[in-house]
């Protein structure tokens, strides 16, 4: 037994003699060269998963709204809003081209003194009840 | 065997530096590879014999810490980049035949009082680094990692992805190999 143990010491001996290379001056400088741009592109595999996914996602929202909504439907709709905000922003084009600055300016100086009274108002009421 | 809570505690500063290499910390690479690369470097340079292994090396790392989500915890970080570099050295040795440059090796910085016992160790180390090679895989990675990285039992297991008994089987038939190849030649 103890023979076996004197064998084994001698071969883990001569094992560790046997010659095996140093790691070059420039491992640790080109490892970690290598491992940032590994974390680069994983950076940028991980932006382009996220996008895929959100455009996935978006493709199953619009097929999923396409089942629940005739697509026919769905594009009236759409089309019918678009008419709407076209008219009022024409008509709001329209009615402030008509109408002279000097009456948007009493308006809006008006509309201030208004909301300033109002407001000095109800603080003086609250200020009030609360005493 | 339990691990001593200096071991403990150096498998948790392990983990820690891991975890925050994992997250882009350039410097705790740098400490892990400061820490392992030795190790590592001779481990692949082992299985392959050629100059690839420095790269192949560096690569266990990289792909170690950058893909730190297939890290077992419960494991110290040594047999998980010894399992990483052996299944790159693999890859590499399947898609060509390495050649060992037992020419090309180093003199061995062993001293010997004579030209002759210098000649004799010389042609010692020789057989016993043929007969290395001409182990089996597991055998040899067994023998190189118990013998020459002092690793336990349980992280060659860990390291090769085989049972603790299939690992000391290796030993066992791997020694009994070398010590036939030595053929009780006298070990200065």
């Amino acid at each position: 037994m103890s023979r076996r143990f004197d064998e084994d010491d001698r071969l883990t001996d001569l094992l560790r003699v046997l010659p095996a290379p140093e790691p070059s001056a420039r491992f640790a400088s080109t490892a970690r060269r290598r491992y940032l741009e590994a974390i680069e592109a994983r950076a940028r595999r991980e932006a382009l998963t996220g996008l895929a996914a959100a455009l996935v996602g978006l493709a199953v929202l619009a097929a999923l709204v396409g089942t629940v909504f005739e697509p026919v439907t769905v594009v009236a709709w759409l089309a019918e809003a678009a008419a709407d905000l076209a008219r009022w922003t024409t008509g709001l084009v329209i009615v402030s081209a008509l109408v002279p600055p000097l009456v948007w300016v009493s308006l809006f100086l008006g509309s201030a003194a208004t909301t300033l009274v109002l407001a000095f108002a109800a603080r003086g009421r609250f200020t009030a009840m609360a005493k | 065997m339990a691990a001593s809570g200096s071991d403990a505690d150096d498998r948790r500063a392990e983990l820690e530096l891991a975890r925050r290499a994992r997250r882009g910390d350039a410097a705790a690479f740098d400490q892990l590879v400061v820490r392992f690369h030795r190790p590592v470097l001779r481990f692949c340079w082992r299985l392959l014999r050629s100059p690839d292994a420095e790269d192949l090396a560096q690569d266990t790392f990289v792909r170690a810490f950058v893909h730190f989500e297939r890290f077992d915890p419960e494991r110290p970080v040594l047999p998980w980049l010894i399992a990483i570099a052996r299944r790159l050295c693999l890859d590499v040795l399947r898609r060509r035949k390495v050649t060992a440059g037992l020419e090309a090796m180093p003199v061995s910085d062993q001293t010997a009082p004579s030209a002759e016992r210098e000649a004799s160790a010389r042609e010692e180390l020789r057989r016993l680094d043929r007969a290395l090679d001409a182990l089996g895989e597991g055998q040899r990675e067994a023998i190189i990692l118990f013998h020459i990285e002092e690793m336990s039992y349980r992280d060659i297991a860990a390291a090769l992805e085989v049972p603790v008994g299939t690992v000391m089987t290796w030993l066992h038939r791997g020694r009994a190999q070398l010590k036939a190849a030595l053929g009780g030649a006298p070990i200065v």
